[in-house]
């Protein structure tokens, strides 16, 4: 039986030494897809702390098919969501501009150079609507249609809004390239 | 555009893939007791539930016995303040009231329940178009009044003559020296044996005075327990483990609420426990062990996890290797290159309760051998709690079960055979079968409820 396994059932048996193993092995890795959905220190540590709370309630419903990590990050992005939904519930359909190509810079930068912590503060930076999009769509691997119902909104708007969080994207990883550089450079 | 779009969808994926960043240390502090509390939580529905079952049930019941011996009360003065007109209008039998003053009274119906109670084949169901109550006619020319206070026997005779039985008590013994008759309610007197269907079916319910009885009772139960999860470790870990007989003992007082019902509380002690097969245990571990200060084996039963605080004990689990948690497991330690002792192939769990039940008994049968159906709650405290298993017939202790609930709730259901020994003492036998409302531990989630059966056998004291 794997370690994890072994784990798991301990704290299906409500052993709090395990119930914390569990935690300190997996807490850094979902805090960090909590501050990709956030747009700041103070909700992530909200979503982590819902979101563990939600996994040790629903262990059991883990039926040891797929990926136990996977399984755990579906719960706090799914926090994640639920927290976005609550706080943006007057997102509308129309809020949205229609994107242009003439938004989006040309992608032939380098990107040679960006540290994971870079890409977790640009994308902190982006509106939380688009982050939540590009997240699901970009990172998480979901189709606009499957965005659409899990965000509440319209395909149409899952796409203009991708669009959108790319184009924001592209221009301030440009940005961040060139600072870097120009440090370096001294 | 769009291989644009990839491009930069895949420069954060893959950038961020494995990225990790370390939460602020007090979230788990956070975390851990809003798990524990919503486990407890769960746990309290289940108490507040059976709890307030049992609560409005009891009172309910006494409300409702107080209410009926209010309305007796009332079906007594109402038909006294007609006597008159009744006693003019209705023959050959009426009621007539001897007192107006209330003590009077109060001592005349504390008379008439002793006089009625004496009486014997008083039909049971006065709605019968004819039935016979044996009385004596001059009872209130004797200065016996509280009979005839009851029932005035007009001259207008159409009775018939029957027997009547010697009475008991001194109030009788002038009573039965003097004539008797018995009379008979006809047909035009319905409406009258109605009432007298409440007010004699009242006094009927005090036919036994002794409104209290002591009971000492002992047991051996049979538990196991209802799994309710699917899940593979929860069939396995019932498979494993086996009841074992128990027992259980206490006393109980009864209070008779009437004739058939009463309520019952007390206290009890009782020992549940189960065996947990294929866990094998070996001794003289202590001088492997490096670690200090925790216990290197941890086994998970359905009813929690075993810490194994005795450091000299060697366990492993000989049928899957998954209910024995330790990091000394088959693949870095043989205990039998280590010399250790071999000391038994299964662990036992104890867990002892003091128990206070609330029941309620129903008098199914009411002769020599009484039938009962029995039925309540009982608020069970942990009191012991270990985990050992036998060698050569003594114990060998290994631990405690962690996380079990200091109180559980359970409810029960039997059927009790009372055979009247003496004029107070009654032996009892009462197989009793028992549901715990709420698991020994909230900590797990395999969903298992014991239960027990037993029978229950004593004697009670009646007073």
């Amino acid at each position: 039986m794997s370690e994890i396994k072994k784990i798991i059932k301990g704290c299906l048996a409500g052993d709090r030494r395990d119930q914390e193993l569990l935690y300190r092995r997996h807490a850094a890795k979902l805090y960090a897809v909590c501050l990709q959905y956030s747009g700041n220190d103070e909700e992530a540590r909200d979503i982590l702390q819902e979101g563990f709370i939600k996994i040790f309630e629903n262990l059991d419903c883990y039926k040891n098919e797929g990926s136990f990590e996977g399984w755990m990050r579906r719960i706090v992005v799914n926090t994640a969501l639920e927290k976005f939904r609550s706080r943006h519930n007057l997102y509308r359909v129309d809020d949205i501009d229609t994107i242009t190509e003439t938004d989006a810079e040309p992608d032939n930068q380098d990107y040679a150079g960006l540290e994971a912590e870079d890409l977790l503060n640009i994308i902190k930076e982006l509106p939380a609507k688009y982050r939540i999009v590009f997240n699901l769509y970009a990172i998480e691997g979901y189709s606009h249609k499957e965005i659409s119902k899990m965000v509440n909104i319209s395909e149409g708007t899952s796409k203009s809004d991708l669009s959108r969080a790319r184009a924001i994207l592209q221009r301030r990883v440009g940005s961040y390239t060139g600072l870097k550089k120009k440090i370096a450079n001294g | 555009m769009v291989d644009r779009g990839a491009n930069i969808d895949i420069v954060f994926r893959n950038g961020l893939k494995d990225y990790e960043v370390l939460p602020p240390a007090d979230i788990w502090d956070n975390i851990h007791p809003v798990v524990a509390a919503k486990r407890k939580k769960r746990s309290f529905v289940f108490l507040k539930v059976a709890a307030s079952v049992a609560a409005l049930f009891t009172l309910g019941y006494i409300a409702y016995n107080r209410m009926g011996n209010v309305r007796s009360d009332y079906e007594i003065s109402e038909l006294a303040a007609n006597d008159e007109i009744r006693d003019n209008a209705v023959k050959p039998f009426s009621v007539v009231k001897s007192s107006s003053n209330k003590s009077a009274t109060d001592k005349t119906v504390a008379a008439r329940q002793s006089q009625i109670a004496s009486v014997e084949n008083i039909p049971v169901d006065l709605t019968e178009k004819v039935i016979s109550v044996d009385v004596n006619e001059n009872a209130s020319q004797t200065g016996n009044t509280a009979l005839a206070d009851l029932i005035h026997i007009s001259k207008a005779d159409n009775l018939t003559i029957g027997s009547i039985k010697p009475l008991s008590g001194k109030h009788l013994d002038s009573l039965g020296s003097l004539p008797r008759k018995s009379f008979v309610i006809t047909e035009p007197e319905k409406q009258y044996s109605s009432r007298y269907s409440t007010v004699i079916s009242g006094y009927g319910a005090v036919e036994n005075t002794d409104t209290w009885s002591l009971m000492a009772l002992a047991s051996p139960t049979y538990a196991s327990r209802m799994n309710y999860a699917n899940d593979q470790l929860s069939k396995q870990l019932k498979e494993s483990e086996k009841p074992v007989i128990s027992y259980s003992g206490g006393v109980a007082f009864t209070y008779s609420l009437n004739k058939r019902l009463s309520i019952q509380s007390g206290l009890f002690y009782s020992s549940i426990g189960q065996e947990v097969d294929g866990i094998s245990s070996f001794s003289g571990f202590r001088r492997y062990d490096d670690s200090k200060g925790d216990c290197n084996f941890k086994v998970v039963t359905s009813s929690g996890i075993i810490y194994a605080k005795n450091s000299d004990v060697y366990l492993s689990d000989n049928l899957s290797e998954e209910r024995v948690l330790t990091s000394y497991n088959s693949k870095v330690f043989d205990p039998a290159k280590a010399s250790l002792n071999y000391v038994n192939k299964s662990i036992r769990q104890d867990f002892s309760y003091l128990e206070f039940p609330v029941t309620m008994r129903y008098k199914v049968v009411d002769r020599t051998i009484d039938l009962n159906l029995i039925g309540g709650v009982s608020y069970n405290f942990l009191v012991n709690n270990s985990a050992y298993t036998v060698d050569n017939g003594s114990k060998y202790y290994i631990g405690k079960t962690d996380g079990l609930n200091v109180m559980v709730v359970s409810s029960s259901l039997g059927m009790g055979v009372e055979y009247k020994f003496s004029e107070k003492i009654f032996i009892n036998l009462e197989p009793t079968f028992r549901y715990y409302l709420n698991p020994f531990t909230d900590a797990t989630s395999y969903k298992i409820h014991p239960y027990s059966i037993g029978i229950f056998s004593g004697v009670s004291y009646k007073f």
